[in-house]
């Protein structure tokens, strides 16, 4: 590399580190994504003609979407997360961002983007319980990373999977890794288990024609506009079925 | 390793932001073995590009998919967006990170045309 260039980056770098303290802490930069991915699938909700509404902690509209940094409890009494509202075809539901939730073996899981059935989460607010695996209508991995994905991220995924059977499940992440696909796409071909495949992939049609509730989406990102858009108009179909 | 990922990582280490550094040195060490039997030794350019791919992600794109974001929930929803200990990122803030990537595409190994077909946009 050029000196010039060497030492214009490291200069850069010093300003840079002082004016976007979002990178300083390792969580931060998995939240920044997580909301990012949030809002894609808010554009999806919108394209399917639903109603969305900002709810803070106590369930009350507010004009700030405040979330929290780290994990947390629906009924967390420090740090309870607000949400988002959804109606959609006189069904009603909650979109959380970093919410704890039992799995099947009851232990909490932190799910980094979740639709919840509003039914279930006003009772769980009024009973100070935690949402359950049968509350969950869809979940969103997000995943944010410099370089390639480590393999532990695909088998956190179906670890996961395994433990809320949910309509949707998507991994979605700014990188790729070929072995997280190898990983994942083996799982798709146990065709004998029941899945229904729901296959994104920006290089592929639309859809596959086979169906199984495993979904990696990889190379999302604000700035490839164009696979977003494209995530967004699957998410939307997909959307209409899981929430119709 | 190479000496210009060294400076790199070293200045990101008195940064304070050495969980940055060593996501370069651990995918350094990750992809090496595949480097070396997929192509010829041809130096260690590659090494600048995982560096840059990695300032890249977390000081171009994270900064951009935050300020997205925050554009978003308030077009989508009408509210302001607020994470926990986060600070607004302000136009001078993305003007900074936008110059940044200028100079990352400069620096690719393979070149600006190579960095568009990488990353495809922050030209």
């Amino acid at each position: 590399m050029r000196t010039r260039l060497l030492q214009s980056i490291l200069t850069q770098l010093q300003t840079l580190s002082a004016v976007i303290p979002l990178v300083v802490q390792q969580a931060r930069t998995d939240k920044i994504y997580e909301v990012f991915v949030l809002t894609s699938l808010l554009r999806a909700l919108r394209e399917i003609g639903a109603q969305l509404e900002v709810r803070d902690a106590d369930d009350q509209p507010t004009g700030v979407l405040w979330l929290r940094l780290s994990p947390g409890l629906l009924n967390g009494p420090m740090n309870a997360a607000g949400f988002v509202l959804v109606e959609y075809n006189d069904n009603k539901f909650e979109i959380h961002s970093g919410l704890r939730v039992g799995g099947y073996s009851s232990v909490l899981h932190e799910l980094d983007v979740s639709i919840i059935e509003r039914s279930d989460a006003m009772e769980c607010r009024e009973k100070k319980e935690n949402p359950e695996h049968w509350a969950v209508k869809a979940l969103i991995e997000c995943k944010f990373y410099g370089s390639k994905l480590p393999l532990s991220v695909g088998r956190q995924h179906l670890g996961l999977i395994d433990e809320f059977g949910v309509p949707m499940a998507l991994l979605c992440a700014n990188s790729f890794s070929s072995r997280i696909e190898a990983v994942l796409n083996g799982r798709y071909s146990q065709r004998a288990r029941g899945f229904r495949r729901v296959y994104f992939d920006p290089d592929l049609p639309w859809r596959n024609e086979y169906r199984v509730p495993l979904v990696r989406h990889f190379m999302l990102s604000p700035l490839n506009e164009e696979t977003e858009d494209r995530f967004v108009g699957w998410l939307a179909e997909e959307l209409r079925h899981v929430l119709g | 390793m190479n000496k210009d990922v060294i400076k790199i990582m070293y200045a990101l280490q008195r940064l304070g932001l050495h969980w940055i550094a060593d996501q370069i040195r651990d995918s350094i060490h990750e992809q090496e073995p595949d480097v070396l039997r997929t192509r010829e030794h041809r130096g260690d350019d590659w090494q600048i590009g995982i560096a840059l791919r990695v300032l890249h992600s977390y000081m171009v794109e994270l900064p951009i998919a935050f300020s997205h974001s925050r554009e978003r929930v308030k077009t989508l929803l009408g509210v302001a967006l607020h994470i926990e200990d986060s600070h607004d990122l302000g136009d001078d803030t993305i003007q900074a990170v936008l110059r940044f990537g200028k100079v990352l595409r400069q620096a690719w190994p393979g070149g600006s045309e190579n960095y568009d077909k990488e990353f495809g946009r922050n030209k």
